[in-house]
């Protein structure tokens, strides 16, 4: 009897330290951060998982982060972007991202994408640390430079702790549970001296950790109102069977 | 119906208390950028609270900067709990520096309100905590209703004096009448933005609220408006239909064994308010009083009433147990381990939309994400730590500009800071989608057309040939160029042309050129 009501207190204990932990962070019910409407079918879970890191690559790496983003941002969720130098907060406010939940952290004033190497690992690993601990979403961009495998290890440790997403930008070291390789960029509206840029359409090649095959989705990222847009039906159908057979 | 008379005692600068001040040391207390509290040294400077760090910093160069630490306030606060719990058994203590107790029982005993305030001052400065460098003195307010009583106690504490407000409805209301309405915010939680919405309305003082026809106010502004007209009105601030006090069950914890660990209590503690807290929350209530109990195995106890205007968390009510624990272990050597831990909600009331989310709550996510901020800040200093600031321009570079984020309010409801409009009245800004990646300062590249010679943009936008090449990469296709001229009637003009190139591996540029030279302004990534 007395084992009995030990036990019940002591899992109390458990479920008041490692619950509230979780819970604290935000949005407590949710392991899944919900994504748009648009994003939704090119992630694996339809969403983001709490602990996962979401890689994107290639030619349109920063404006699928964007995307990616856009949706938790919306619901309430706190963006940092550490190490994205250069990137244009108006593009996050047509994606749709919530301003004033943004957060940029870099060391240097934006020498777009070379990322001076002023912060080496212990900076940039404190950083990370602090910022994982308290936002949902951290963007790790390549201005992030010299993270040694593990320091990069403890923070995916500790992303799965706390219950953060991280979605890098060309940082491999990190590694990736889903990766979203952009490719085959197509712009429109530009003539030879005429016209101006509407929208580039792209393919998306999304590989999960669990999945061998990888699904391409056609996409326009960014539309002329600087949104993303998946033609509806066949991409979907496509995904689905893929993830069906895997 | 009066209100009965309540007591108030408050100090302005209690949170220094924590910050250990010397003699004649200016210390500020700060919490999300803000001055709460800060010593007469530094306010002899001209420091006051509610400054931000720069201007604090500014007026007073040698000023101690230190962060808010409730948890040393409150246990500075404890020996003054102690001393005014020993003349009245029921107060209710609200944050670290403040006490409210009804005045009928103690003024009776002590012979009047004025004899029993000032046994309550000597009380409390026998005490001797009024410690180096703060104000030696509480405010005092004695009024009807808690929020006159409040408001009083906050006119009193400049002055370390007390302040009586004649008892009665019409003495309460015209004591009100002139005072501004930012102190329905501050004191009695009424949210910030229906506080602003009157202001930018025309109202500025209770009076001018007050003065309103309550259908009126309850036919525009709901419940919220409603509470908040009462209150100014110096009524009761409970609706009419809720005369009936609401009932709230108490919970508890039984701690089977005892535990002598108060961090144990602690922990349940957070459970106990998420069960307490949550079921009020699904009922659409809150609690805004609460009393703890906890006892030991031989029959201790400790009960104490806490007060928080703006309802209960599930944080802060674990704060208040680890407070009022804290307190009680080390007032008396207990004898045995805690036995019992009780929470129970003795004041609740309709939620009218104040409060935020109780846990996973936007404002919750908000607030650590703010911790996380500030400890970056410290990390690695303001400069490299930014937030957006929409500002609007005709290049895309000063649309929507990332400033150092000590610049910027984080704890300002959204609603305060500006955000980017569309279509906003920036003729010349290049319409579509914004690139993703700005280039600042700029990177210089060469563009050269067929013949190899550079481009060059003429005066009235024309060119000296279609541009064929940008560093190499082959061009596929362009437009432009926009010119833009800024700024011509100042020294720091700037006039230059701008071109969109997507070159051959698909790349969308913005190159600008001026003065014959070309630069890579931004690019999608």
């Amino acid at each position: 009897m007395r084992s009995a009501a030990e036990l019940s207190a002591l899992s109390a204990l458990a479920d008041s330290g490692v619950v509230g932990r979780v819970s604290s962070s935000g949005l407590a019910s949710q392991r899944l951060l919900d994504v748009s409407d648009e994003v939704r079918p090119l992630l694996p879970r339809g969403g983001l998982q709490r602990g996962e890191v979401v890689a994107c690559e290639g030619v349109a790496a920063v404006s699928m982060a964007i995307a990616v983003v856009a949706g938790p941002s919306q619901a309430g969720s706190w963006v940092a972007w550490a190490g994205v130098p250069g990137v244009n907060a108006l593009a996050l406010h047509q994606m749709g991202v919530a301003l004033d939940r943004t957060v940029w952290v870099g060391d240097s004033e934006g020498d777009a994408m070379r990322g001076d190497a002023a912060w080496g690992d212990a900076v940039w690993g404190d950083v990370l640390a602090a910022l994982v601990d308290g936002v949902d979403v951290v963007v790790v961009g390549p201005g992030v430079c010299g993270l040694r495998p593990a320091t990069a290890r403890r923070l995916t440790a500790r992303l799965q702790n706390r219950g953060a997403v991280m979605v890098t930008i060309d940082q491999p070291v990190l590694g990736a549970d889903v990766r979203l390789g952009t490719s085959r960029p197509v712009w429109h509206g530009l003539g030879h001296g005429h016209g101006l840029a509407r929208g580039r359409d792209l393919e998306v090649e999304v590989t999960g950790r669990r999945s061998s095959r990888a699904a391409r989705h056609p996409c326009q990222l960014p539309t002329p109102s600087g949104r993303i847009s998946l033609p509806s039906g066949a991409a979907v159908a496509a995904h689905r069977t893929d993830r069906e057979a895997g | 119906m009066g209100r009965p008379r309540h007591v108030v005692l408050w100090w302005p600068h209690w949170g220094v208390v924590a910050a250990t001040p010397v003699d004649g040391e200016p210390v500020a207390v700060w919490h999300a950028h803000r001055v709460l509290a800060c010593t007469p040294a530094a306010r002899a400077e001209g420091v006051r609270i509610g400054h931000r760090r720069r201007e604090a910093q500014g007026r007073c160069p040698l000023l101690r900067w230190e962060s808010a630490d409730p948890d040393r306030a409150a246990r500075a606060f404890e020996p003054v709990v102690r001393a005014v719990i020993e003349m009245v058994p029921r107060l209710e203590v609200g944050d670290p520096g403040s006490l409210a107790f009804l005045a009928r029982g103690p003024s009776r005993y002590f012979g009047g309100e004025e004899a029993m305030v000032r046994r309550v001052v000597e009380v409390v400065s026998g005490t001797g905590v009024a410690p180096v460098g703060i104000d030696p003195l509480p405010g005092l307010g004695v009024a009807d209703g808690r929020f006159a009583a409040d408001l009083a106690a906050r006119l009193a504490a400049g002055r370390g004096s007390s302040f009586f407000v004649p008892p009665g409805a019409e003495a309460t209301r015209a004591f009100l009448a002139p005072h501004s309405l930012a102190a329905l915010h501050d004191l009695a939680g009424v949210p910030a933005d229906l506080v602003d919405l009157w202001r930018r309305l025309g109202l500025r003082t209770l009076g001018d609220l007050a003065a309103l026809d309550p259908a009126d106010v309850v036919g525009r502004f709901g419940r919220p408006g409603v509470r908040a007209h009462l209150l100014a009105r110096g009524d009761d601030d409970r609706p009419p239909d809720e005369r009936v006090p609401l009932v709230a069950p108490v919970v508890e914890h039984a701690f089977e064994p005892p535990i002598h660990h108060a961090d144990a209590a602690v922990f349940v503690s957070r459970q106990l308010a998420e069960q307490l807290l949550g079921g009020l929350a699904a009922e659409g209530r809150l609690c805004t009083r609460l009393v703890i109990t906890a006892e030991t195995e031989h029959g201790e106890r400790s009960e104490r009433c806490w007060g928080r205007s703006t309802g209960f968390g599930v944080a802060s009510v674990v704060e208040r147990v680890r407070w009022q624990l804290d307190g009680w272990s080390r007032q008396q050597s207990l004898t045995a381990g805690i036995s019992l831990l009780r929470l129970d909600p003795v004041e609740v009331r309709r939620d009218t939309g104040m409060q935020p989310g109780l846990w996973g709550g936007r404002t919750q996510a908000d607030d650590w994400a703010q911790r996380a901020i500030t400890r970056v800040v410290g990390l690695v200093g303001e400069e490299h730590v930014r937030v957006p600031a929409p500002a609007g321009g005709r290049r895309v570079q000063h649309e929507v500009p990332w400033v150092p984020v000590g610049s910027i309010d984080l704890a300002d409801p959204p609603a305060a800071r500006p955000s980017p409009s569309e279509g906003s009245p920036w003729p010349g800004r290049i319409p579509g989608p914004a690139p993703s990646v700005l280039h600042d300062p700029p990177v210089e590249v060469s563009v050269v057309d067929t013949s190899g010679a550079v481009v060059r943009v003429g005066g009235r936008g024309e060119m000296s040939g279609a541009p064929a090449q940008v560093d190499g990469d082959p061009v596929r296709a362009w437009a432009g160029p926009w010119p833009v001229d800024e700024r011509w009637w100042s020294g720091r003009a700037h006039r230059a042309a701008r071109l969109q190139v997507v070159t051959g591996a698909g790349r969308l540029l913005l190159l600008e050129v001026t003065g014959g030279r070309w630069w890579l302004v931004a690019e999608h990534r």
